[in-house]
């Protein structure tokens, strides 16, 4: 039964992360490659928070979210200026050198290491100490941060992303700012991804920079554009999908080494095959241009 | 020391300036941000690796079937993956994700197939030749010669042959380029061909010095990014001077700091250029009236 | 009536022209190409029959019929968005055409890829000429000259036009020419690659006046010297029309008047009549 609840647990972090990434990319047509970088940040900054400064779960991540979203802005306004591929190598070339960062800050993060022995989270003093519970606890914040967005979504500015994504030179034209609105829709998308980390840093207990690398950034992405980039449904259900593929692979009996590759290989050849005959995803509404 | 890491980095150099003019030749032709190419990198130096390591076969045959069949691969990676998409008339960024989603299915083909751990293709003491107080191994020594014959001759190619004239007038102008009687599929198929046999060569002989895992596609395929970014994007020299000069900062970097940043000096390096010189070094910036095409 | 006469004649002579096309390639007798050799005086050079086309479901070619004879100019000229480079667009191979046909010498040439078409020798001048900003002068003449050869026809590799001396650099990228420097290479390309019919799309737009009247002079001359058959689509009228044979006038996707007098159309509200007033046959 755990078994489940763990899978339960790990899609209800994908989905914020696929969320936060498609208010980025689907809503803002911004294809930012370094989500999983913010995804670290989140992590870290909230495992940091909460072991050297002894804070409880709850502050540590609320201080983590505008903390990642400032950072982000170190690669927000240098990089939003550059359209296309540039932006696209802009953003990987933050992933990279975030990773980098965790990788040899090994005072900091104690690098390849990892920290272990990240305290239980507690919720009114009761501790998430099983599966079940925590599962539980992990689909409480992802509501919560999935029901921002909605709103987020559905407020004013939500169509003027859109409208900054379908034609940028109107929305301008209109007296919209157009830089400093995909500056604030990138950085909101980076500090809502900073809850997925704190729900992934609480849950495993132990943190190393290998979760946070080009692939899972990737990864992410996929769920996003699989499920459908633009449209509020389709990161969920591509998460979803995404994250229970390797599970089925399992049903199957194919040995666990191979069937992580295999999981990656479908995914991969997924996304090849939508671009090609669904470019939208499966509940898309907006497809890359 | 010194004088040996920054022979090293100048054969590093090498070795991008390699990949980069690949890269450079499919990207500046095409515009598709290709990260298979990544893949193919690795996928050449595992053909090598079964061919020499698993059936026994000679060096010289192992690599030549190695570098046809990636030249065969990033053909089919056109045909069957990208022209489909260009003659739809999609978006550039639709061609780049599938690329990715194709950079991870090849890349994990290739581990279900050979495992994650690093396959040795020439065990043993490699000789080793020493010249000035630099020692380079044997195949090290082949990367400088390879790309010192290949580089040049590909710049030269592109620039005093009709074929080359018919490659850059695509990289130009698609459009015009059809209208002038130019077949733009084909010559996009011989782009890829050609870049993806090149790209294999260099991963050849890095395989044959120190090993391949598969994962080492992505770091390759985005330093001979920054190079072309660096030295000038729409250019076949400008990536050539980008690799050298990344390959010769990364030894300056490995004896100033220590090699583990040595990736993050690369992407600095990218974001300065990016803020601050995005034409790169041999590039021009463009006139208004060329960019509206 | 005419129309719909011309579709259905159309795949039938396309499978006869095909059959004789693919015979002369076994044989292998003669020149390649149609054109030069080819068309005889009077026979039409280039004939769009029933084509419709357009980008998406906007629709903005709706059942066009013309003809080019062999060396002559026609004009075609219409209000924006009536389809004017639309139908070069269709005839170059660079749009495909949803209905009808277009013919090259009698060849159906409506499903080759716009290479092909002008290696059959249509030779396309892009609106405002475009060139290949880093190939030099001789680089262009030497890809069109190509383009020549494929055809069997001239492909000496020699500049066969006037234009090229007066490049400040025959050597120098083609990016730092000036406009009308530019515009006239494009012109040199395409003549230089021998094509049997010329299409031109505001070979002159954004040029100067006067520049822009001797350019269009030298291409109808240049063209009549080699009876080019010329398709050509202006904006400036007053220019374009006294340098053509006949004229049509296109609006809304359709040919809705012709006149093989097209100096006439200069007279006093003649044009306004035609483009705003109902349709009249001219």
């Amino acid at each position: 039964m755990n078994y489940i609840w763990h899978i339960l647990v790990m899609i209800s972090i994908y989905a914020v992360l696929a969320a936060s990434l498609n208010l980025v990319a689907g809503y803002t047509g911004l294809l930012s490659l370094c989500h999983a970088a913010f995804y670290g940040i989140g992590a870290y900054a909230t495992t940091l928070l909460m072991m050297q400064m002894g804070l409880g779960f709850f502050p540590a991540m609320a201080l983590a979210v505008p903390l990642t979203a400032l950072l982000s802005l170190l690669i927000a306004i240098p990089s939003l200026r550059l359209r296309g591929d540039y932006f696209v190598l802009a953003t990987l070339g933050f992933q990279i050198i975030v990773f980098s960062l965790l990788y040899n800050c090994v005072r900091l993060t104690r690098g390849p290491y990892g920290i272990p022995g990240i305290p239980i989270p507690s919720l009114f003093g009761v501790p998430v100490d099983t599966v079940f519970k925590y599962f539980l606890f992990s689909t409480t914040i992802s509501t919560g941060a999935l029901a921002i967005l909605w709103l987020l979504i559905r407020s004013p500015f939500g169509r003027l992303l859109r409208a900054v994504r379908d034609d940028e030179v109107a929305a301008a034209a209109l007296g919209k700012n157009v830089p400093a609105v995909k500056t604030m829709a990138f950085a909101l998308g980076a500090g809502l991804a900073a809850i997925p980390g704190a729900m992934f840093a609480g849950y495993m207990r132990y943190i190393d920079p290998t979760s946070f690398t080009v692939g899972e950034t990737i990864f992410i992405l996929s769920a996003v554009v699989i499920g459908g980039a633009g449209s509020f449904w389709g990161p969920l259900v591509g998460s979803a999908f995404l994250v229970a593929l390797p599970e089925a692979l399992r049903l199957i009996q194919i040995p666990d080494a191979v069937a992580a590759n295999l999981r990656q290989v479908t995914y991969g050849l997924l996304l090849v095959v939508l671009m090609r005959i669904r470019p939208r995803g499966i509940m898309g509404e907006y497809e890359f241009k | 020391m010194l004088i040996q890491l920054l022979a090293n980095g100048l054969v590093n150099g090498c070795l991008y300036a390699l990949v980069a003019i690949g890269f450079a030749l499919i990207y500046n032709t095409t515009k598709i941000f290709h990260v298979a190419h990544g893949a193919i990198y690795t996928v050449g130096a595992y053909i090598c690796y079964f061919f020499m390591v698993e059936k026994g076969w000679p060096l010289a045959v192992a690599v030549g079937i190695a570098v046809g069949c990636s030249g065969l691969l990033g053909a089919l990676v056109e045909a069957w993956i990208y022209a489909p998409l260009a003659r739809r008339g999609a978006p550039l960024l639709v061609s780049l994700l599938s690329s990715l989603g194709l950079y991870v299915a090849l890349v994990n083909v290739i581990a279900m197939f050979f495992g994650n751990q690093t396959r040795v293709l020439w065990p043993g003491v490699q000789r080793t030749y020493s010249i000035v107080g630099v020692t380079l191994t044997r195949p090290q020594f082949w990367q400088v010669a390879a790309a010192a014959i290949i580089v040049p001759g590909l710049v030269l190619f592109l620039k005093f042959t009709n074929w080359g004239r018919i490659i850059r007038a695509v990289r130009d102008n698609p459009t015009l380029a059809m209208v002038m009687g130019i077949n733009q599929e084909s010559v996009r198929l011989w782009v890829f061909v050609v870049g993806s046999a090149v790209t294999a060569l260099a991963s050849i002989l890095v395989a044959l010095d120190v090993g391949v895992d598969p994962n080492v596609g992505m770091p390759m395929l985005l330093t001979a990014a920054v190079a072309l970014i660096v030295g000038g994007v729409g250019t076949f020299e400008g990536p050539v001077v980008g690799g050298f000069i990344l390959g010769v900062l990364q030894g300056l970097v490995v004896w100033e700091i220590s090699a583990r940043w040595m990736d993050a000096v690369t992407f600095g390096v990218l974001i300065v250029f990016l803020l601050f010189r995005p034409w790169g070094l041999a590039g021009r910036r463009r006139r208004i009236e060329e960019t509206l095409e | 009536m005419n129309l719909e006469r011309d579709r259905g004649r159309g795949p039938r002579v396309a499978r006869e022209f095909s059959v004789l096309r693919r015979l002369r390639e076994a044989v292998g007798a003669g020149p390649g190409g149609p054109g030069a050799t080819g068309a005889q005086a009077g026979r039409p050079a280039l004939a769009v029959q029933g084509v419709s086309a357009g980008y998406g479901k906007r629709e903005v070619l709706r059942g066009v019929s013309l003809e080019v004879l062999q060396g002559e100019i026609v004009a075609v000229i219409g209000p924006n968005g009536a389809g004017k480079s639309t139908l070069l667009k269709v005839v170059a191979g660079l749009l495909p055409a949803s209905q009808g046909h277009v013919f090259l010498c009698g060849d159906d040439v409506t499903s080759l890829p716009a290479h092909r078409r002008a290696h059959a020798g249509i030779g396309y001048m892009i609106q405002g000429g475009a060139v290949f900003p880093s190939l030099t002068p001789d680089d262009h003449l030497r890809l069109a000259s190509l383009v020549a050869r494929r055809r069997g026809i001239g492909g000496t590799g020699q500049p066969l036009v006037p234009f090229s001396a007066t490049f400040p650099s025959r050597h120098g990228p083609a990016g730092l020419l000036s406009g009308g420097q530019r515009q006239a290479l494009a012109v040199a390309s395409i003549l230089a690659s021998n094509p049997a019919v010329l299409l031109c799309d505001e070979p002159s737009a954004g040029l100067a006046p006067g520049v822009a009247r001797e350019l269009m002079e030298q291409i109808a001359l240049l063209s009549r010297e080699r009876a080019l058959s010329v398709l050509w689509v202006e904006q400036r009228v007053g220019d374009v029309l006294p340098l053509a044979d006949r004229a049509v006038l296109l609006r809304d996707g359709r040919p809705a008047a012709e006149t093989s007098s097209p100096r006439e159309w200069l007279g006093d509200g003649v044009l306004a009549e035609l483009t705003f007033g109902g349709a009249t046959r001219g």
